[in-house]
């Protein structure tokens, strides 16, 4: 009996030319990705820029995936330089917009973007995280890999991703938003 | 067990990848750290979240291709150009193959190439002359051509210098004109001066100022 096709066996087709290959590997990931933007930009908008951001980063970068490590680990090295430079870019935006002034004070950030009031809860208490301590937690708990793994994603020490997280454990701790979403 | 070895331990306990001995030094630890507690029960409470976030829906989107879809006229003009340069070459490879050695296009030879590393050698001092007459010749060249040059240095010489010769000739007669100009006025006014002090002529507007200033003319 066949089984699914791998990973592996999509980027070597989609390498060939094969734009059904390439599809796949799309809708395989496209859910995984979205969710992780949206968890770590807190915007349905700015998660649907950063995933579309991500994927061209993959198909730029498709020839050069040798198989060495899983295919998620690979397209998560991407996803999250992808995600520290929009956010990087987009704190540079919002510190230029609040020195003139041309925040909308209304606006609050209580929008309507999640479909539970779970989903809104758990990003309200990761918004209370520093934006590298997040980037962390989202890899450990919610993509579920090894710290090897994430130090390789965000190109730092094993030992640094683990004081991260617990760095942010110790922050969620006292944070009433973590206690109400569960 | 110590805190600082414990702690960093909790994730893997809590996701229960440790072994069977070291599960049970982490328990022995918790029983006697709240510190420790508190942070495992903070794990556990990002696990539990985690895995309650329901995943949210992709917005519709098309992603980049990875080649371009061309139906068979793109691809036929696509293709065309280079089809026919290949079509044209390989003619041309054809006809250049099939046609006779002596029918002009190359000079026609009866030997080899190979034949004519079989030539005698040259005696040295012929091939010594053969230099130095090809040597001679590019001198003798080289000689004519500096010659033409010099000369067309010396005609350019000849000409700036002329030219230079006429644009001074015409400065000095602007100003020697100017000068002989100058001089004739000068002349005019000072004949006119020396004509008005041999024969004043009072006028009454000059009379009558003259003698308002108690000034008595002749």
């Amino acid at each position: 009996m066949l089984g699914p096709v791998t990973d592996e066996v999509l980027v070597t087709r989609a390498v060939a030319g094969s734009n059904s290959a390439w599809n796949k590997l799309i809708k395989r990931y496209e859910k995984r990705v979205y969710n992780y933007a949206l968890r770590m930009v807190s915007h349905p908008d700015d998660a649907f820029d950063l995933m579309q951001e991500v994927f061209v980063g993959v198909h730029r970068n498709l020839g050069s995936f040798r198989g060495d490590a899983p295919f998620p680990a690979w397209l998560f090295r991407i996803a999250s330089f992808r995600c520290t430079d929009y956010l990087r870019r987009r704190k540079f935006h919002d510190e230029f917009d609040e020195e003139r002034g041309f925040l909308n004070a209304e606006a609050g950030p209580e929008e309507q973007t999640f479909t539970t009031h779970a989903n809104q809860k758990i990003s309200a208490a990761l918004g209370t995280l520093p934006d590298e301590q997040r980037q962390v937690v989202e890899l450990k708990f919610f993509q579920h890999f090894t710290f090897e793994d994430i130090a390789g994603q965000l190109g730092i020490s094993p030992n640094t991703a683990k004081t991260r997280l617990y760095s942010a454990l110790r922050k969620l701790k006292q944070h009433e938003e973590l206690r109400d979403a569960l | 067990m110590l805190c600082e070895h414990a702690n960093p331990l909790l994730i893997d306990y809590a996701q229960k990848s440790l072994n069977d001995s070291l599960s049970v030094e982490i328990e022995t630890h918790l029983e006697n750290c709240a510190d420790c507690r508190s942070d495992l029960e903070a794990i556990n409470m990002l696990s539990n979240m985690a895995d309650n976030w329901h995943d949210e829906a992709v917005p519709a989107w098309q992603p980049v291709p990875v080649t371009s879809n061309h139906n068979w006229l793109d691809n036929f003009r696509l293709w065309f150009p280079t089809a026919a340069s290949t079509a044209a070459l390989a003619v041309a490879t054809m006809i250049f193959v099939q046609m006779p050695q002596n029918s002009g296009v190359l000079p026609a030879s009866s030997q080899p190439l190979s034949s004519y590393q079989e030539l005698p050698a040259l005696p040295q001092a012929t091939q010594a002359a053969m230099v130095e007459s090809v040597m001679e010749g590019s001198r003798e060249q080289r000689q004519e051509e500096l010659q033409v040059l010099l000369q067309y240095l010396k005609a350019e010489m000849d000409r700036r210098t002329i030219e230079t010769e006429d644009s001074l000739r015409f400065v000095i007669t602007n100003q020697l004109q100017g000068q002989q100009e100058l001089d004739e006025l000068y002349q005019q006014v000072k004949d006119l001066v020396n004509t008005a002090d041999r024969s004043p002529v009072a006028t009454p507007d000059s009379s009558s100022d003259a003698q308002g200033q108690g000034v008595h003319t002749p």
